[in-house]
């Protein structure tokens, strides 16, 4: 019997060290105070509360591949992702238009 | 980390291939910090992956040992007798269920959620449901000794009578747990953490689509809430958790908390031999109860109350390590409920003392076979068996809480 039961708590131990493999997203918990330059923004990706993050977020992606978590309710954010939007969808247009 | 850089490479070659949107900042080599610049905020991998690696299996094995124990026990030794022992039953039978659906939880939270979306509603669902059973019944529990000790003469006729009222009991307390575990059942759902990247430059794929691509840490599915908006989101994540700490807490809390008051009143004046036994089997009941889900409740009530708030990753950070900690030792009440409940009493101990010397008689049978010299071990357990027997007529030692 404690055999048997040594023998499953390895199994278990075995089973989910194997499936450490996988890592949840992090979240934006708090707003950044600076202003991002739009050179510097590589494009943007929208985090909202109805998932398992709490706070309404723009992330802008930096052209170093860094992620800023910013305040989607700022004029600077909203122009930025106006801008990237116009851009996106111009590039698609084109993309289009070639085929 | 090769291919990473051959995508980098492709991806800056594609950029600079596009003349209207020549960044050349994307090949300048400054150091890329803005002050003032928050990051994303990643999960502490300490407390929730490793920690409770070590701490859940323990938790499911000894849960799920003790309460079969508990369920073998009543199923072929002992008719349940009275309203108690239903109750019992079924606080074993959610208990089991909660350590069974726990690992499956935990293996999909490690691979990135493999199993399907009806699985996640499922596991979550009876997660929920069992949660709000198991502690629901110890608070019917409660007012059962209430019943019998404090108004022995009142429910004298009633509880002797019929034990269709603890069947409906348990009826109702199942259905109250199935009804106040449909959001959780409804709004669960597998998706990718991944959110929609827009992107000025390479990301087109072939069909002209816009591509997601890694870019954000290493996502993958997960099983969580997902609601259609953000005023749902906002009710439901503050509902939720509310209805656990009050009906899953609070109320089971307040119940138990007048009953057992009740119960020790009346054993204090009462001059029975064995009160005190009594008054300190109470007492522990309250207070590992109490002990267990106390700190889980006041870290999900701080959660619940700041969650929409902006704060420091670090904060954040200690809030879900919180969290995680003062669950697992809300999630080892089930362990206890065998301890605590079933095998303080003398009669269910006899019981079980009976099943282990079956155990150890089919055992030593099956020697017997294989060896026939040592015939003698079975007819020590035959008249041990006999003398077991023997002991449950004796009333005296039959008190049991």
């Amino acid at each position: 019997m404690a055999r048997l039961l040594v023998l499953v708590l390895c199994l278990l131990v075995l089973l989910s060290t194997g499936a450490i493999a996988g890592r949840r997203g992090g979240c934006c918990t708090k707003y950044s105070s600076s202003v991002l330059p739009i050179e510097r923004v590589r494009g943007f990706s929208i985090q909202t509360r109805r998932g398992n993050c709490n706070l309404d977020a723009i992330i802008l992606h930096t052209v170093k591949g860094k992620h800023v978590c910013v305040d989607p309710l700022q004029n600077w954010v909203i122009g930025i992702v106006n801008k990237l939007k116009a851009k996106v969808q111009d590039l698609r247009q084109k993309k289009q238009n070639h085929k | 980390m090769l291919p990473y850089s051959i995508l980098e490479l492709q991806r800056k070659a594609k950029m600079a291939n596009m003349s209207e949107y020549n960044d050349t900042s994307l090949f300048e080599n400054d150091n890329d910090t803005y002050p003032g610049a928050v990051d994303l905020c990643l999960p502490e991998e300490w407390f929730q992956k490793f920690l409770p690696l070590y701490i859940h299996p323990i938790i499911c094995m000894t849960g799920l040992l003790g309460n079969i124990l508990v369920i073998i026990t009543y199923s072929f030794y002992k008719k349940a007798k009275s309203m108690t022992d239903v109750y019992l039953l079924n606080v074993a039978v959610a208990d089991i269920l909660f350590v069974i659906a726990l690992p499956l939880i935990i293996y999909n939270q490690y691979s990135g959620w493999t199993m399907g979306d009806f699985i996640c509603k499922l596991l979550r669902g009876t997660y929920s449901v069992n949660l709000y059973s198991g502690i629901l019944l110890l608070a019917c529990i409660s007012g059962d000794r209430y019943l019998a000790i404090v108004q022995a003469r009142r429910s004298f006729r009633i509880r002797s009578s019929t034990l269709v009222y603890s069947h409906i009991t348990c009826f109702a307390v199942w259905l109250l747990a199935l009804i106040i575990s449909m959001p959780t059942f409804i709004y669960s759902s597998k998706y990718s953490t991944r959110q929609p990247y827009y992107s000025i430059g390479g990301f087109l794929n072939a069909t002209g689509e816009l591509e997601y691509y890694d870019d954000l840490p290493q996502v993958d599915n997960v099983c969580f809430f997902m609601f259609e908006d953000n005023e749902t989101a906002s009710l439901m994540k503050v509902l939720v958790p509310s209805t656990q700490m009050v009906v899953g807490f609070f109320l089971p809390l307040v119940v138990m908390g007048f009953c057992y008051t009740s119960v020790l009143i009346t054993l204090l004046r009462a001059k029975n031999f064995q009160r005190h036994k009594a008054v300190r089997v109470v007492l522990t009941v309250v207070v590992v109860f109490v002990l267990c889900h106390l700190p889980y409740n006041l870290a999900l009530l701080y959660h619940t109350i700041t969650q929409f708030e902006q704060m420091e990753c670090s904060h954040s950070k200690s809030i879900m390590a919180t969290l995680t900690v003062t669950e697992m030792l809300a999630y080892l009440h089930c362990c206890l409920n065998p301890l605590l409940y079933a095998f303080v009493g003398v009669k269910f101990r006899n019981h079980f003392r009976k099943i282990l010397e079956d155990l150890w008689c089919i055992g030593k049978g099956y020697i017997t076979t294989r060896r026939p010299s040592s015939w003698v071990t079975s007819e020590m357990c035959l008249s041990s068996r006999r003398s077991v027997d023997g002991s449950f007529s004796d009333k005296g030692a039959s008190f049991s809480m």
